[in-house]
Order: C-alpha cells, then sequence, then structure tokens
C-alpha cells in the first residue's frame, strides 16, 4: 500500500514538474513574442511622431503661405493702384 | 422419574445418520482410489449383509493396500458393531479409526466415528466417556466450521448430561443447541426439533414442567403440516411430563398417540435397538400409569412387555428406568421379594451411571473444554483485533492515497486552470498590441499621405513664387522704371517672394529629414549668416559649435525651431542692436545643450521694450520643444540662451 501511495506520488510529481516547465516556456515564448511588438509598436510610434512634426512643419508653413498671400495680395493691389494712379492721367493727356 | 421416551426421536435422528454413513460409505467406496475398488466393494457387502458380514470383512482386511483403506475397514467394523450392539467392539474400532483418520485429515469421517462412539457409552450408561468424545467431536467440527456435526454434538452432549442427571448443564447446551439451529443455514427443521426435544426433557426431569411443556408444544407446532411420524418420541415426552404432575389421563392419551406413531414407523423396518428402545420407552410409562392407577394386572402386563423391551434394547438406561418403575410397582404391591430384587438391579444400574470419581472426571473434562473453548475464543478475538488493526491499516493507507489523488487532482486542476486563463490573458494583450499596431499603422499611412499632399503644394507654391520673383525683375530689367514708389513697391514684392521662398527651401529642407544633426544645422545657419554678411558687411560673425554636440541628433521640429530662433536672434541684432560682432555658441552642459547667440550692442531694457512678434515667436518655438529661452539685454549687448 505504502509503495503504492509512493508511487501515484511520484506520478503526481511529475505531472505537476511537466506542467510547471511547460507554462514556464510558454510563459517565456509569450514574453518574447511581446517584447518583438513592444518594440515594433515603438518604432512605428517614433516614425509616427516624426510624421507628426513633419506635418506640424507643413501646417506651420501653410499659415506662413497665408500670411505671405495676403502680404503680397496688399503690396499686388497696392502697386496697381499706384499704376493706375500715374497712368490715368497720361491717357487722359492723349 | 422416567426420562427414556425422549430417546425415540433421538434413535430416529440416529437412524437417519445410519443413512448418512452408507451414503458417505458409498461416496468413500466409489470416488476416493480407483486402485482400491476391491476393498470398498467388500465393505460395502460387509457393511449391508448382517449373515455374511464377517465373512466380506476379513476378505476386505485382506485386501488392505492403503492407510486409507485401512481406516475405511475400521470405520466400517464401529458403524457395524455399533448398529448390531456389539458395544465394546465399536468403541475399540472407533478408537483405531479415529488413530487412522487423523494423519489422513479426514475429519467427516472422524465425526462419524465420534458419533457411534458416544452413541456405544449412552447405550452403556457411560455418560463421561460418551461426553469426552461428543466434546471431541465437537472441536473437529468447530475447527472445520462444520455445521451439521457442531450442532448435533451440541446437542447429543446436552443430551447425555440429561442421561447423567445434570440437568443444568443439560439445559445450557440445550439453549445452545437451538441457537445454532436457529442460524443454521441447512436442514433447520431437523435440527430444532432435536434441539427442542433434548431441552425439554432437561427442563421436564430439572422439574420444570412448564417449560419442558412450552419447548414440546413449540416442537409439535414446528412440525406441524410437516411430518407427524416424527413426532412419537415429542408426544411421549409430552405424556411423561403430564405423568410427572400426575395427570394420568390426560399422560395416557399422549402416550398412546405416541404407540400409535411408533407402531406405523416401525412397519416394515428391522428390529433393531431402535426398535427395542422405543416400545421399551412407551410400555414402562404405560405400566407405570398403571400401577399409580392401582390397576396392577394392566400394569403386570405393560411390564412384562417393557421388560422383554428394555432387555432386548441393550440400553443400561432403559433397564434402568424399568427397574426403576417396577420396584415402585412391586412395592405399591406389597411384593417385597421382587421389590427388593428390583429395587438391586436399579441401585446396581444406577451407581454405575453416577460413580462419584466418573462425575468429578466428568467436571475435569468439562472444564477443559470449556477452557479450551476460551482460549480459541481469546486467540480468536486477538486474530479480529489484529485483524481490525489490518483493515484500519489498510483504511489509512487507501485514505492516504484518496488523498494524494485528490490533491494530486487539484493540483493539476488547478495548473490547467492556470494555464488556460494565462494563455486568455496573453491572447488578450497580444491582440490589444495588434490593434495598436495596426492603429498606429493607419496613422502613420494617412500621415503619409497628408505630407505627400503637402509636398506637392510646395512645390506648386515654390515655383509660382520664382515665378512672381522673376516676373518682378524681368518688370524692373525689362521697363525703365522712373517712378520711385513704384520701384519700391516692385521690390518690396520681389523680396518678400524671395523671403518666402527661403522660409519653404527652409521648411522642405527640415521636413525631408528625419532627423537634424548640429552639423547639418550649422551649415544650415552658416548659409544665413554670408547672406547677412552680404547685407550688413561691417559686422562680424563667429560660430562655434562644441565637437561633442556634432553627433547630436535633433528631430526635424526640434532643428527647425532652433534654427528659426537663431535666425531671429541674429536679424534682431542685425536690425536693432547696432553691434559689431554677433557670436553664436553651441556648447553641451551637462544633459543639456546650450545655444548662445549674443552681440556687443546697444541693448534694450525689457521693462520698457515691448515684446514683439520675433521675441515672443522665439519663447513660443522653444517652449514647442520643451526648452527654455533667457534673454539678458545690458547696454554691452544683448545674450539669448537657449536650454534645450
Amino acid at each position: 500500500m505504502e509503495f503504492i501511495s509512493i508511487g501515484i506520488l511520484l506520478i503526481f510529481s511529475f505531472i505537476i514538474l511537466v506542467l510547471i516547465v511547460k507554462q514556464i516556456n510558454a510563459e517565456q515564448k509569450f514574453n518574447q513574442k511581446i517584447k518583438v511588438l513592444e518594440l515594433l509598436i515603438m518604432e512605428l510610434n517614433t516614425s509616427l511622431v516624426t510624421q507628426n512634426q513633419k506635418v506640424k512643419l507643413s501646417d506651420d508653413l501653410k499659415i506662413k503661405f497665408k500670411e505671405s498671400n495676403i502680404k503680397l495680395s496688399k503690396s499686388i493691389l497696392e502697386m496697381n493702384l499706384d499704376l493706375f494712379e500715374n497712368l490715368y492721367p497720361k491717357k487722359q493727356n492723349d | 422419574m422416567i426420562k427414556a421416551a425422549f430417546y425415540y426421536f433421538y434413535k430416529i435422528h440416529f437412524r437417519f445418520m445410519k443413512k448418512n454413513i452408507l451414503f458417505m460409505l458409498f461416496i468413500v467406496l466409489f470416488f476416493n482410489n480407483i486402485f482400491s475398488q476391491n476393498i470398498k466393494t467388500f465393505l460395502g457387502k460387509a457393511f449391508i449383509s448382517k449373515d455374511s458380514s464377517d465373512y466380506y470383512f476379513k476378505i476386505a482386511k485382506r485386501n488392505i493396500k492403503t492407510p486409507a483403506d485401512e481406516a475405511e475397514y475400521y470405520f466400517c467394523k464401529n458403524a457395524r458393531c455399533n448398529d448390531y450392539g456389539k458395544l465394546d467392539s465399536s468403541i475399540v474400532y472407533g478408537e483405531i479409526a479415529i488413530e487412522k483418520f487423523i494423519p489422513l485429515n479426514n475429519y467427516n469421517s472422524m465425526c462419524y466415528v465420534y458419533h457411534n462412539m458416544s452413541k456405544a457409552y449412552n447405550k452403556q450408561g457411560k455418560y463421561d466417556k460418551a461426553i469426552k468424545v461428543l466434546i471431541l467431536g465437537l472441536k473437529v467440527a468447530e475447527k472445520e466450521n462444520n455445521e451439521y456435526w457442531t450442532n448435533h454434538f451440541t446437542t447429543s452432549i446436552s443430551l447425555n448430561y440429561h442421561d447423567f442427571e445434570s440437568y443444568e448443564k443439560g439445559v445450557y447446551y440445550g439453549l445452545k443447541a437451538v441457537k445454532l439451529a436457529e442460524n443454521a443455514k441447512k436442514d433447520s427443521y431437523g435440527k430444532m426439533t432435536f434441539a427442542l426435544n433434548t431441552l425439554a426433557i432437561n427442563y421436564d426431569d430439572w422439574n420444570k414442567p412448564e417449560k419442558a411443556l412450552y419447548y414440546h408444544y413449540k416442537n409439535v407446532n414446528l412440525s406441524k403440516g410437516k411430518d407427524t411420524l416424527a413426532l412419537a418420541s415429542t408426544y411421549n415426552n409430552i405424556g411423561n411430563t403430564l405423568l410427572k404432575q400426575k395427570k394420568f389421563s390426560e399422560a395416557q392419551k399422549w402416550f398412546n398417540r405416541s404407540l400409535v406413531i411408533t407402531n406405523v414407523n416401525v412397519k416394515d423396518k428391522p428390529k433393531d435397538a431402535v426398535y427395542y428402545y422405543n416400545y421399551s420407552t412407551i410400555y414402562t410409562n404405560l405400566a407405570a400409569i398403571a400401577y399409580q392407577l392401582d390397576d396392577f394386572e394392566k400394569a403386570e402386563n405393560l411390564f412384562d412387555k417393557a421388560e422383554f423391551y428394555a432387555k432386548n434394547s441393550k440400553d443400561a438406561e432403559k433397564l434402568r428406568d424399568f427397574y426403576q418403575h417396577f420396584y415402585l410397582f412391586n412395592k405399591k404391591r406389597g411384593n417385597l421379594e421382587k421389590t427388593i430384587d428390583s429395587q438391586e438391579k436399579y441401585l446396581i444400574l444406577r451407581d454405575s451411571v453416577f460413580k462419584t470419581e466418573r462425575a468429578e472426571t466428568f467436571a475435569e473434562l468439562e472444564a477443559k473444554y470449556q477452557n479450551e473453548k476460551k482460549e480459541k475464543e481469546l486467540i480468536n478475538s486477538k486474530s479480529l483485533i489484529i485483524q481490525k488493526d489490518l483493515e484500519t491499516k489498510q483504511k489509512n493507507s487507501q485514505l492516504i492515497i484518496a488523498s494524494i489523488l485528490a490533491l494530486g487532482f487539484l493540483v493539476i486542476g488547478f495548473l490547467f486552470y492556470r494555464q488556460q486563463k494565462l494563455r486568455n490573458i496573453q491572447q488578450e494583450q497580444e491582440f490589444k498590441l495588434k490593434s495598436a499596431i495596426s492603429k498606429i499603422e493607419t496613422q502613420n499611412k494617412l500621415q503619409e499621405q497628408r505630407l505627400s499632399i503637402s509636398r506637392d503644394l510646395h512645390d506648386n507654391i515654390g515655383a509660382q513664387l520664382t515665378f512672381i520673383i522673376s516676373s518682378v525683375d524681368s518688370v524692373k530689367y525689362g521697363f525703365d522704371i522712373t517712378n520711385e514708389k513704384l520701384d519700391n513697391k516692385l521690390t518690396n514684392i520681389s523680396s518678400f517672394a524671395k523671403e518666402t521662398i527661403v522660409e519653404l527651401r527652409d521648411t522642405i529642407w527640415a521636413m525631408n529629414s528625419n532627423e537634424i544633426s548640429f552639423e547639418d544645422l550649422e551649415g544650415r545657419i552658416h548659409n544665413f549668416i554670408e547672406k547677412a554678411k552680404e547685407a550688413k558687411d561691417d559686422i562680424t560673425f563667429s560660430f562655434e559649435i562644441d565637437k561633442n554636440l556634432a553627433t547630436k541628433k535633433l528631430s526635424s521640429v526640434e532643428g527647425m525651431n532652433v534654427y528659426r530662433t537663431i535666425q531671429e536672434a541674429i536679424n534682431n541684432s542685425l536690425k536693432y542692436a547696432k553691434a559689431s560682432h554677433i557670436k553664436i555658441e553651441a556648447v553641451k552642459e551637462a544633459n543639456q545643450t546650450k545655444i548662445t547667440v549674443s552681440d556687443d550692442g546697444i541693448g534694450f531694457n525689457e521693462a520698457e521694450i515691448n515684446y514683439g512678434n520675433g521675441l515672443n515667436n522665439m519663447k513660443k518655438r522653444i517652449n514647442e520643444i520643451d526648452g527654455k529661452l533667457t534673454i539678458f539685454s545690458s547696454e554691452k549687448g544683448t545674450s539669448i540662451e537657449v536650454l534645450i
């Protein structure tokens, strides 16, 4: 009877050990997989940040262009007015 | 009083036993040993044949080949002599047969022999010896766990104690026999009737007629609807009890019934010892009633018959009973000579049975048996305790195994559950990460598309601005513009378009690089300084960058903001400071980078000056990249420090 008890105990111990080792292995594998995915996310995130910065620069430039556009339009309008002022008396004389 | 009436039953039982012996003999003869066929045939013939019995026994003896043959020979001799009243011979052969059977371990045959020997001793009135062999037989039967013989020997011991007038012990064994019969698995009825009769006659002669009648009537009720011919002895016994109570007429009725049944029972059967025994009992009892009722003539006739049967029965007890009643009868009748004669015979027979020495031997034997029995019970109880201990140990072991199994399954179950749970969590985590990746990728693609569109737009705008500059320059060059105001306007438009293009190129430069190193930044600032020098050639510039910063990388926004801030600072110095020297310096301080733009101009009072777009823009740009901008201004010049 004692022999049977010890036998059963050994079998169970072995099964439990195998299960624990299997679980540890699975956990390690998963951690490795997760690490790779995390690295990928980090890389993508960095890339996204860079993209965002570029977009920001582009947006800033767009604002600058708007300002430039207003300024240029104003200058051209003023220049046209000056031209009219100069050229209209000449046409009257002709 | 007369107790012999019981023997009718006892003899009937013996007759049944005889059948058993014959059956057993045949079993032994035909199945035991094929090589001793001859001896068995002769023994069979010797046992059955009355006249040629001795002849066949002689032939059988000559054919003895094995110890088993020899044992069977003496077994048959014992039985044969017993049946034909050769009691001493029966006992001698019985003792030899027992000796031969012991090494053969033939316990059943031994029980038969013990039974025959006890019967012979009983007939001789040697009840002590009868009980001795019965106890030996009982030991064998108990050892072999033989239900039939255990019951039979227990009842027979009770019966012999009765004959020995030790009724208390007789009742003790009688009750024991009844209990055994109740628990019997086979032939419970036969064993019970035998035990009840024995118990009843013990009570009867112990002067407890009520109990005796109770057990007798119980026996009658038990036999109802079964075998009324077997009740002759019970009827006789009931009559006997009633006779003791002086209920003569009732007793006579029961005796007559017994006589009728006996007459039927003996019809067509040999006149053996049982036959004489039964009639002796009945006629002695009937004679006793007759002389009690003073019917001396009838009593005389009945006593004559009783004497005949008692003598032929060769049973000491029957003769003793007969002489007891006969001397009482003669005494009542006044026949002194016959009274003395029969009384002497009665006393001789009685004394032969109840000698003191025999009684002592008897007691010793009983004590020995009881001791042995108690020892046996002790051993049994010890073995029971050991067995229980073993069972307990076994149960404990089973409990331990069950516990280990339960615990093992529990742990394994828990591990499986944990594994499954972990797997679910992992899958969930993995899914979340993959979703995040997918989301970021989508965003990346979206931003990429936006940037692509922006680049196209920048290219178009760049081309349009170049067209404007070139158109304005062509107009200025192709037409002789005398109007100063107009000329200034055209110059302003051209310069402004050029500034915008520069700004566009700077932005495209920043957007085309993922990272901007200080080397790139240095080159870019140098270009700007060169252009500034063209505008203000009286101002000297110095530009120093720490070598440790050569490899430092800035993001596009950081690079762009730092570049614009430096540009703004230089522009301010050029426009307002009236400086002769502008110094640009970049050093590494701890984990930070310090960029300083300083001039030796007139400076400004921070309290008096309003922060225009230029200064505000600088602060805003540096704040955007989590840096710090500090302005130091005095009469000796202005210094702008940027910490990133």
